[in-house]
């Protein structure tokens, strides 16, 4: 049975609402408007679109499916009461929804192991003028391109990366769980992220943006 | 602080950058490059540089289907937060600007054409936001109108001349809150609000961008067991738990 607030049923009863299926043609962006609007199809043609890399991501970071399931729901519920915290100049939607999967995650994980909050990033201090890839290239040949570059990388550069990305780890901590030294692991980080910037910025020339 | 890192080797420099865009720094680390990112043009083109490659790092992952049941937890659930904005209603501002096509060299059309188009859709997105707004003031002003419950907020020591009041309709859970003279915040911060029930406090809403520090917002949970109701400043996009300041606080 339909509860009043259920959005099936709540479409059915204004017939001035579009079918979901005209917002799956919508650009992110428009979405993204859309939400702040507090359109609620806009929210649900937003995890249509994006929910299954964000499970991906957060079941990566927690290792458990129910767990990654309630990472996404955290996600898509802090989008939609946060929506006027997204700043299109800042990247694009799926990256917006993704950092916050990432960050709802390693939370989680942290919190599961004892270990405290990593602290938030100050975005405006960053220069957002770098091309945001997940809007220029096409999902298939980023993905590739992305497992081709991070598969070029020695093992012990892209065990670094993992540990910081998807385990949330900072440099003492990775140092402290691999038995290398500090300098070291921050020069391993470096190093992976150097190359995968200049394989990706190839990529991000030839799709005609600014590298 | 900032002069220590202006002594720094370039690639120390290049390891926080890329420890800084994976969240990887630790306390000391981000400390230091804080105070050094506002000085240092090449930091921050760094930090972006990385910073659009971490973004990407996803990419690579198989992605995964979800129960059926997560997309209706999660549509239930941010329903039984707002009412359903009809979409037709919103859909005519997204028109991009027509062109004759024969009419122009097709570099002129093009140039004119992407222009006028990005700078009527930032309009529009400003324009949704503040109607949003707008609609939240109108709500609020008619449930103090029909004689709402009411408490007070009062403001605390960082922000001194603010007040507030919360305003709840009958048979409604979700106050509205009206907050006045808070300061205005750096782009990075936000005010947030939360209920606090036995001393623990939930999220409760990002309070919107105001107008000379007059704030109103309909608050994202039922008042419920709440004793108090308070505001923080806290990082743009809100926390989970409030590590800010608390500027507003009224018992129920």
């Amino acid at each position: 049975m339909s509860s009043p607030t259920d959005p099936p049923a709540a479409r059915r009863r204004n017939k001035e609402v579009a079918p979901v299926s005209d917002l799956a043609a919508r650009s992110d962006e428009d979405l993204m408007a859309l939400l702040q609007r507090r359109d609620l199809q806009a929210l649900e043609a937003l995890y249509d679109r994006h929910h299954r890399l964000a499970l991906a991501l957060a079941y990566r970071v927690v290792g458990d499916r129910d767990s990654a399931e309630e990472v996404v729901q955290e996600t898509f519920l802090a989008a939609w009461r946060q929506s006027a915290s997204y700043r299109p100049d800042r990247g694009g939607a799926r990256g917006w929804l993704l950092s916050i999967a990432r960050h709802r995650a390693i939370d989680r994980l942290r919190k599961a192991r004892g270990l405290g909050q990593v602290a938030e990033l100050d975005e405006s201090l960053v220069d957002h003028r770098s091309p945001d890839l997940t809007q220029l290239v096409h999902e298939g040949s980023l993905r590739e391109r992305v497992a081709e570059a991070l598969a070029s990388l020695p093992i012990e550069q892209r065990e670094a990366i993992e540990l910081a990305f998807y385990g949330g780890l900072t440099h003492t901590e990775i140092s402290e769980q691999t038995g290398v030294p500090l300098g070291t692991v921050k020069g391993r980080v470096r190093l992976a992220l150097e190359k995968l910037r200049l394989t990706l910025a190839d990529l991000a020339t030839e799709m005609g943006g600014r590298a | 602080m900032s002069g220590e890192l202006e002594k720094t080797h370039p690639e120390e420099l290049e390891e926080l950058a890329a420890g800084y865009a994976l969240g990887a720094l630790d306390a000391d680390d981000l400390a230091r490059l804080r105070a050094h990112l506002p000085e240092c043009d090449r930091c921050r083109t760094l930090i972006a540089e990385y910073g659009s490659v971490v973004v990407a790092l996803p990419a690579e992952l198989d992605e995964m289907e979800a129960s059926p049941e997560l997309r209706d937890r999660i549509l239930e659930a941010a329903g039984a937060k707002w009412e359903t904005t009809p979409t037709e209603r919103f859909a005519a501002p997204f028109a991009r600007p027509r062109a004759p096509l024969w009419a122009l060299p097709l570099s002129a059309l093009l140039a004119v054409a992407l222009g006028l188009g990005y700078w009527n859709y930032r309009l529009q997105q400003q324009l949704a936001i503040q109607t949003a707004v707008i609609e939240d003031q109108q709500r609020a002003l008619a449930v103090v109108a029909a004689g709402g419950r009411q408490w007070t907020l009062a403001g605390t020591d960082s922000a001194p001349r603010a007040g507030g009041v919360l305003v709840q309709a009958a048979g409604d859970p979700r106050p509205f809150l009206f907050a006045h003279d808070l300061p205005d915040l750096p782009p990075q911060q936000m005010y947030q609000a939360w209920i606090i029930a036995a001393g623990t406090p939930q999220e409760a809403g990002l309070l919107p961008p105001g107008q000379d520090g007059t704030h109103v917002v309909r608050l994202d949970r039922p008042l419920g067991s709440a004793d108090t109701v308070a505001v923080t400043i806290e990082p743009a996009g809100g926390s989970r738990s409030p590590t800010g300041r608390i500027v507003l606080a009224g018992k129920l």
